[in-house]
């Protein structure tokens, strides 16, 4: 007689927490919304925040990350986690609505493929002043 | 009552049955059960996942494009009661399902059959391509020669009709004599082959 094992979770506590809703990361469609223009603006020129990395100088709009410095952020460009999500944004992301024409409301359009560029690496010196002049006034 | 489709697998939730996730954008996920919505957690790809309605779409297992799909709608307008109304567009309902699914079912014959025919053209590309296993291009080979040999003494002394009918039989048929020696030339040349295919 075999008895059907019990334990296939155990140590998996580190993946348990990343799905955690507190540990939620934006969506892929959230990201999309993001890419308009009037938002990559607000994104990209955010004001100094104390409690974000790198004062929210530094954002990957595609990856919804804040890094701590320029240089980091333009090593980011080139790492693979990077270009896996470049490449994810490539075709329009799924939606609830996806989801409904699946299911048959109305016909079922296939998503489209599309050109996604990185954003431009920051060179210019005016955010570290910006961060400067922050630290001063503290 | 409401049969909303589930986010993920987008078939209908029925009530009392799966979880809902609500954004902090005010979205709301939908999720028929655990397994989609544990999927959902992980962020996976709902067109990538083979079980999922929009995976077969989007790859072309079933039909997606017919104006039969066009009738069901989300309406969020409230309408007043009519008997006549109501029984009309109950008889619609059924008249358009039965259409959708016949088109539906249609739709997935069509493709299978296709794949069949594509499925018997391979076999066929791969046969020819292997012959070599099927046959060994030596066997015979001492047969072909020897009937190449008499043929070009044949040709000194008879017409060109006669010889093409010998060098048929010849490869049908082994004549007794050549028997055992070609046995002992093919038990040789099984390996030969085999060799040169592998390098």
């Amino acid at each position: 007689m075999t008895y059907k094992r019990k334990k296939y979770h155990r140590g998996d506590t580190h993946l348990q927490r990343r799905w955690r809703t507190s540990n939620r990361t934006k969506d892929l469609d959230q990201i999309n919304q993001d890419l308009k223009e009037e938002n990559v603006e607000k994104l990209l020129n955010q004001e100094v925040d104390a409690d974000k990395p790198g004062k929210a100088q530094f954002y990957c709009l595609h990856c919804a990350r804040y890094f701590i410095n320029d240089q980091a952020l333009n090593e980011h460009f080139k790492t693979k986690v990077h270009k896996r999500r470049m490449k994810a944004l490539e075709t329009e992301p799924y939606s609830i609505e996806e989801s409904e024409r699946a299911a048959g409301l109305g016909s079922f359009v296939t998503a489209k493929k599309r050109k996604i560029e990185t954003q431009k690496p920051i060179v210019e010196e005016a955010k570290r002043v910006k961060i400067d002049e922050d630290i001063e006034s503290d | 009552m409401r049969l909303d489709p589930c986010y993920f697998c987008s078939t209908k939730i029925f009530p009392g049955h799966g979880i809902q996730f609500v954004r902090n954008d005010s979205k709301i996920f939908k999720f028929c059960r655990s397994k989609c919505h544990r999927a959902f957690k992980k962020k996976k790809n709902p067109r990538k996942v083979s079980w999922t309605l929009a995976y077969r779409k989007t790859n072309g297992k079933e039909l997606t494009v017919d104006p039969s799909f066009e009738f069901e709608k989300k309406r969020n307008i409230p309408v007043k009661y009519d008997r006549e109304f109501w029984m009309k567009s109950l008889e619609a309902i059924r008249k358009i399902d039965i259409i959708r699914s016949r088109r539906a079912n249609h739709f997935v014959m069509q493709r299978l059959r296709r794949a069949r025919e594509i499925e018997m053209q391979q076999e066929v590309r791969e046969v020819q391509r292997d012959m070599s296993l099927v046959r060994l291009p030596v066997a015979g080979l001492r047969a072909r020669l020897a009937a190449k040999e008499r043929e070009s003494q044949v040709e000194e002394i008879h017409d060109s009709d006669e010889e093409m009918e010998v060098t048929n039989a010849e490869e049908m048929e082994v004549p007794n004599a050549e028997e055992s020696d070609i046995e002992e030339e093919m038990n040789e040349s099984d390996e030969a082959p085999e060799l040169v295919e592998v390098l």
